[in-house]
């Protein structure tokens, strides 16, 4: 069991330490962990294709936060329609299905454990970190069915941060496109 | 004195807040879900997002099938409401069940 697995269960039974009360601290730290475990499972493979340990340490390292979840949604957006309504018929549309399963899960509970640490107006209740943590497990075994796939190897290599990719996001921040009230499809207010 | 003469990009969903609202409002969902109620805002990248509370009926859905329930939910919403690319917002979803819902503490100076 790698450190990821172990993250994962640590997780669980933080969310279930205190079944019938809304301990803050033990769900804080489960939606914390449950999110940690999902973020070095993909860099440990991302970095598993290295054969010297202190090398796989130092590359591990260059991962952010942000720019992974950044790939995420690119991902998510990209593939969105591919699948729905309909659920997956060819192996093809499975492998997109499973990699939208991982780069949501991940965006969202980016954002959880954001909520988790530092927003502590949010009060959180048992059944809900529940479900959380049960949708990463889920992308857990998403990631497990695809993890050899080409789709999912360049999705992790997009992952790996260059000084092009971030002079890029910060472009693109500048300019990403969006609806704004000079759009002039957008409905009058 | 410099300036920035840049455009400055307003999410169509905050600038158009009764608008966005009007149309989450039209969103059909089953009757499983009592209620969705969405909070513009940013996350914690500093992008604009919008984050929906769905609140579930108790024993609605069995425990087991929960979870794809949930995902269901979010991708009819996303369907229905094209959040990102029509309104500029990034989806988050957060699902409690209604008893959950009613033991959450009201904030400390309500």
């Amino acid at each position: 069991m790698g450190y990821p697995d172990d993250l994962l269960q640590y997780a669980k039974q933080m969310a279930e330490a205190y079944p019938n009360e809304a301990h803050q601290p033990s769900l804080r730290r489960a939606l914390s962990s449950a999110y940690y475990a999902l973020f070095h499972l993909l860099i440990a493979d991302a970095v598993a294709h290295c054969s010297d340990p202190r090398f796989r340490s130092a590359l591990g390292r260059l991962f952010d936060h942000g720019p992974m979840k950044h790939v995420c949604e690119n991902t998510v957006e990209r593939i969105k329609n591919l699948f729905h309504p309909t659920p997956p018929d060819d192996p093809e549309r499975t492998v997109q299905y499973h990699l939208h399963n991982v780069a949501d899960t991940f965006s969202q509970a980016q954002q959880n454990r954001t909520d988790a640490d530092y927003n502590l107006l949010k009060e959180w209740q048992p059944g809900q970190v529940s479900l959380l943590i049960e949708a990463i497990e889920d992308a857990f075994k998403s990631w497990q069915i695809i993890r050899e796939e080409p789709a999912a190897k360049d999705f992790l290599i997009a992952m790996i941060p260059t000084r092009e990719k971030k002079q890029g996001q910060k472009d693109g921040q500048k300019q990403k496109p969006r609806p704004t009230l000079a759009d002039p499809n957008a409905p009058a207010p | 004195m410099a300036r920035d003469n840049g455009l400055v990009y307003i999410a169509r969903a905050i600038a158009q807040q009764s608008v966005f609202f009007a149309a989450v409002s039209r969103i059909m969902l089953p009757p499983q879900v009592v209620s969705l109620t969405p909070m513009l805002g940013t996350d914690g990248n500093g992008n604009d997002a919008v984050f929906f509370r769905v609140v579930l009926a108790d024993n609605s859905v069995p425990r087991n099938q929960l979870l794809a329930f949930t995902r269901q939910i979010s991708a009819s919403i996303i369907a229905q409401l094209n959040p990102n690319e029509e309104w500029g917002v990034w989806p988050y979803f957060d699902f409690i069940t209604q008893s959950e819902e009613a033991r959450n503490k009201q904030p400390i100076w309500a």
